[in-house]
């Protein structure tokens, strides 16, 4: 609720910025003189551009004149910026959630595609580092690391889109396994099995 | 109008129409940066072959994004460039078939199983008439688990005749991923994968009266 005293601040600020000064006849003469001249075509004498129009007229008012085309493209090129960063904003709302997985500048923001929350488990208790690295991370051997449960087995949590994935894990760095648990993908070219995961997207049972 | 008046509107005009640029070119951009993102991890060379590659894809319409991934994977693995160009491009050919073989309403992901499939040694023939026993429903199962069996060392005819047979006779995509779960069990116990595969098969369903089983069996 707004306190009395805002209200009183508030009024006697716009107050200000209100009131009219007085009226100097001379002065309004001599601008009402200057718009006409400013309208009246080829009233300057120069054909297109604005510093020669200055001739006559004193210095603070050629310098005005002179800057007009360049203000009106610094807002135009202002414009441009603040459409641009909107448009990378809107984008990034309303973006494409199961390349959300796949690019760490997208997995942060909300998306409007179906995403499921998949846990990998892999029974290593002689491992000390495990991460699970597929097409849902962009095959990038640390973004995803495990947790070690008390019984030695790994897990992660990963959101998911629909659809069929390809991973593996990495134990230790540097030893690629597949999961003995899920469907084996086909040799990929690189010599090491991967495993495959369908998410969603199933018959109804 | 007085000059003064129609540079206002001029300038008027030009900012509306930079705000509206700036709006609508981020999505093309950001797709295209999205792309190129995924091959950061290899050398530019490479990185261009790949995209050659990958924009050949798009333009027939063949799902591109998992040429892409493959090579993000090579690199991770940390192959060779000729490794990588080799795995992309038969990655390439596979998915192109398998879009032509399931014909043009299947989905991307449907698309890379079956590209999956091939790559184990499955015909296009096989995915096209598992698309003919099951027109309307997702393949991306049978598919996974036709792959899946094949690379366990299940003969492909055998494999091909079980996957069709269980979707001729209506199995269930939790029937195929409980087929394919058993049917592991029994290899690692040492049963030969043929047997496996037929002996589960007849555990699913004896299909219609008469309707023979894969291998000739009943």
């Amino acid at each position: 609720m707004e306190h009395e005293d805002d209200r009183e601040l508030r009024r006697r600020v716009a107050g200000s910025y209100a009131r009219v000064g007085p009226v100097d006849d001379e002065a309004k003469g001599r601008l009402m003189d200057r718009l006409r001249r400013e309208d009246a075509p080829g009233a300057s004498g120069v054909s297109g551009g604005t510093a020669a129009r200055d001739a006559g007229s004193n210095s603070g008012e050629r310098g005005l004149l002179a800057w007009r085309p360049l203000t009106a493209g610094l807002a135009v090129a202002a414009s441009l910026a603040l459409g641009t960063a909107l448009g990378w904003t809107l984008h990034s709302r309303l973006g494409s959630a199961p390349k959300a997985a796949l690019s760490s500048e997208i997995a942060e923001v909300p998306s409007t595609r179906e995403v499921r929350l998949v846990q990998f488990v892999l029974a290593a208790p002689k491992a000390s580092h495990v991460t699970v690295v597929g097409d849902f991370n962009e095959w990038d051997p640390i973004a995803t690391p495990m947790a070690r449960r008390v019984d030695g087995a790994w897990t992660a949590a990963i959101p998911v889109s629909p659809g069929r994935h390809v991973y593996a894990f990495i134990v230790d760095g540097d030893r690629w396994v597949s999961d003995p648990a899920a469907p084996m993908a086909p040799e990929d070219g690189f010599g090491i099995r991967n495993s495959v995961i369908v998410v969603g997207g199933q018959e109804p049972t | 109008m007085s000059e003064r008046g129609r540079m206002s509107w001029a300038i008027v005009t030009a900012v509306a129409l930079a705000c509206a640029a700036g709006v609508l070119a981020p999505p093309a951009a950001r797709a295209q940066a999205i792309d190129r993102h995924l091959l950061d991890r290899l050398d530019p060379a490479t990185g261009d072959e790949v995209w050659k590659i990958a924009e050949t894809a798009r333009q027939q319409g063949v799902p591109y994004e998992p040429l892409l991934l493959t090579a993000a994977e090579g690199a991770s693995k940390h192959a060779s460039r000729e490794r990588i160009l080799a795995a992309v491009r038969e990655r390439y050919a596979a998915l192109s078939t398998a879009k032509d073989a399931l014909g043009p309403e299947s989905t991307p992901s449907e698309i890379a199983a079956g590209a999956g499939a091939l790559m184990s040694g499955v015909s296009p023939d096989t995915l096209a008439k598992l698309r003919q026993w099951r027109p309307k429903g997702s393949l991306l199962v049978p598919l996974v688990v036709l792959a899946d069996l094949v690379t366990r060392h299940v003969p492909v005819e055998t494999a091909s005749s079980a996957l069709l047979h269980a979707s001729r006779i209506g199995a269930k995509d939790a029937d195929l991923l409980r087929l394919r779960s058993r049917i592991e069990s029994d290899i690692q116990k040492g049963v030969s994968p043929a047997a496996a595969t037929l002996s589960r098969l007849q555990g699913l369903g004896a299909g219609p009266p008469g309707a023979p089983l894969p291998g000739g069996s009943r």
